[in-house]
């Protein structure tokens, strides 16, 4: 089931397209639930883990779902293919990274993931690629609503569905977008996007690197409150700043088009070149070239290359993946030669085919 | 990368957990704050105090709150207000009841509100548990409805009440 993450080639939601896809690349909606009768996993003893796991695990097997959800225990899985997950976006890095017994079911297409004694005993992730958040949210909901056939919520009348962290608690949801920003990271127009999330009060953070600094200019927002709101409310203050950051990046991307265009295409081709000619790249590196190609690709002025292409390298270069591609583990110094030479295939390959068609 | 940890960093240094709510004061308004042991310390230009000092401090700070807390601890899991205070998680179900009167402020802070709107669990698993709780969502909701004069909304929720009056737990307990 593991191996078939690469060999499908789904690659996963957040690359398969969408709605306003030149800027929201996916949403998300997740969801945090705990079982009444037994104490919360900060408490839990070693045995109560155990029969949570079970008890929340089988209910999620017997899911009448085609094809059926697989259960995958977290605990003793290689540690890259934990990182294969976290890079998939299937499981938060911090869940693969703590030590009790714990574990995920996803769909084939991967737009679900269930995981059980995460944070909170229950947690749901539906996941659509573009803007899609209600959508999403209808799915996870319905999930919900199967599972709580069978699974007694903790849920108290004043507080809604009660959660181990406070910041959770009420609908236990988190909607989030992921947005590519190039064009407002390039004009340095943050305080513009900071502006649009303070207001609707939600937060922002960069997806790769340390705070809201993000390498392949990805930025993920979500809403900070959960208590007092409704689950549509949710879904609406998300989707309004996606709407708005989606005008602003490319009101932005215009104007840059307009005032600087030859700059930005030198700027771009660079870029691309320097993907192709590298000799050795680091992860960020690669992010941060790829995403001024994606950018070019979508304002067309790199022609021979498709969006799509470029994405699946945004996530197939990323340590994990790169070295399940090569089949092997590898230090730092050798993945960056295998990066290297690996888009560099791509991205030549690419042009040739397209010369061949042209 | 996926990160619903993250959203619970210390907004001064956006690396460890956030313990403490401060006010701080930005062009002379008031910012509210979450932030975590060591920034606190920074930003009050104190020196690193000793654990039992750090107790004693945190307890000084948290003296309004727990008034309302109280000094009990959970009967079901053994939380007290000031190890969740530290901790920042809750340890079962129970500490919301235990606690609520200092949550009540505390989730005021968080998250401008301090009660729940919004989905009630709708299994048939939740009438054992929550069915007293779900009743008072629902009447909740409906009074909520009439309010604004949605009155459709209402009526809904009216029917649900009445659908959840004719289960009763013995009919589930029987299935
Ligand atoms: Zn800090
Ligand atoms: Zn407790």
């Amino acid at each position: 089931m593991l191996e078939t993450l690469l060999k499908n080639n789904t690659l996963g939601q957040w690359l398969q397209g969408g709605p306003e896809n030149d800027v929201v690349l996916s949403s998300r909606v997740r969801l945090a639930r705990n079982i009444a009768g037994y104490p919360f996993l900060s408490r839990a003893k070693n045995p109560q883990i155990a029969r949570i796991e079970r008890f929340v695990r089988s209910n999620i097997e017997a899911l009448d779902r085609q094809p059926p959800l697989t259960y995958h225990q977290l605990d003793g899985m290689e540690s890259l293919t934990l990182l294969l997950l976290v890079e998939r976006h299937i499981i938060p890095r911090d869940f693969a990274e703590t030590n009790i017994l714990r574990g995920v079911a996803f769909s084939e297409e991967e737009d679900l993931s269930i995981m059980v004694n995460e944070e909170d005993h229950l947690r749901i992730q539906v996941v659509g690629g573009g803007l899609r958040l209600a959508e999403v949210s209808e799915r996870a909901h319905e999930i919900d609503d199967v599972l709580a056939e069978k699974l007694p919520y903790a849920f108290s009348a004043d507080y809604g569905y009660l959660t181990v962290c406070p910041t959770n608690v009420g609908t236990g949801m988190r909607a989030s977008v992921m947005v590519h920003l190039p064009a407002i990271i390039m004009r340095r127009e943050m305080d513009k996007l900071t502006r649009i999330c303070d207001d609707l009060d939600l937060a922002l953070r960069g997806l790769y690197g340390e705070g809201t600094h993000g390498s392949a200019d990805i930025y993920q927002i979500s809403n900070n409150k959960t208590l007092g709101l409704s689950e549509e409310d949710v879904v609406e203050l998300v989707h309004l700043a996606a709407r708005q950051i989606i005008e602003l990046e490319r009101n932005t991307r215009e104007s840059i088009m307009a005032l600087h265009k030859k700059e930005l295409a030198g700027r771009i081709n660079k870029a691309f070149h320097l993907l192709c000619d590298a000799v050795s790249i680091s992860s960020e590196e690669a992010l941060s070239l790829l995403s001024q190609v994606r950018m070019g690709v979508n304002l067309g002025l790199l022609e021979n290359l498709s969006k799509n292409k470029i994405d699946k390298l945004l996530l197939l270069t990323l340590p994990a993946h790169l070295q399940i591609i090569l089949g092997r583990e590898s230090d730092r110094v050798e993945r960056n030669k295998m990066r290297a030479s690996y888009i560099r295939e791509h991205l030549i390959l690419n042009q040739k085919h397209n010369t061949r068609e042209a | 990368m996926s990160n619903d940890k993250a959203e619970k960093k210390c907004q001064e240094c956006g690396k460890r957990k956030p313990t403490i709510y401060m006010t701080d004061f930005v062009d002379g308004k008031p910012v509210k704050k979450h932030i975590c042991q060591q920034c606190y310390d920074a930003v009050e230009g104190a020196p690193p105090l000793s654990s039992s000092e750090l107790f004693a401090k945190l307890v000084d700070i948290l003296a309004p709150e727990l008034r309302k807390a109280g000094r009990r601890k959970c009967p079901e899991c053994g939380l007290d207000y000031v190890e969740f205070r530290q901790s920042f998680e809750f340890g079962c179900a129970k500490d919301y009841e235990i606690f609520s009167k200092a949550l009540d402020d505390l989730f005021q802070d968080i998250h401008g509100a301090n009660r729940h709107v919004g989905k009630i669990p709708e299994g048939r698993a939740q009438t054992l548990f929550g069915g007293t709780q779900r009743l008072r969502v629902l009447q909740r909701e409906i009074k909520k409805a009439v309010e604004k004069e949605d009155f459709e909304r209402a009526a809904h929720l009216k029917t649900k009440i009445e659908q959840m009056e004719q289960t009763s737990v013995g009919d589930i307990i029987k299935e």
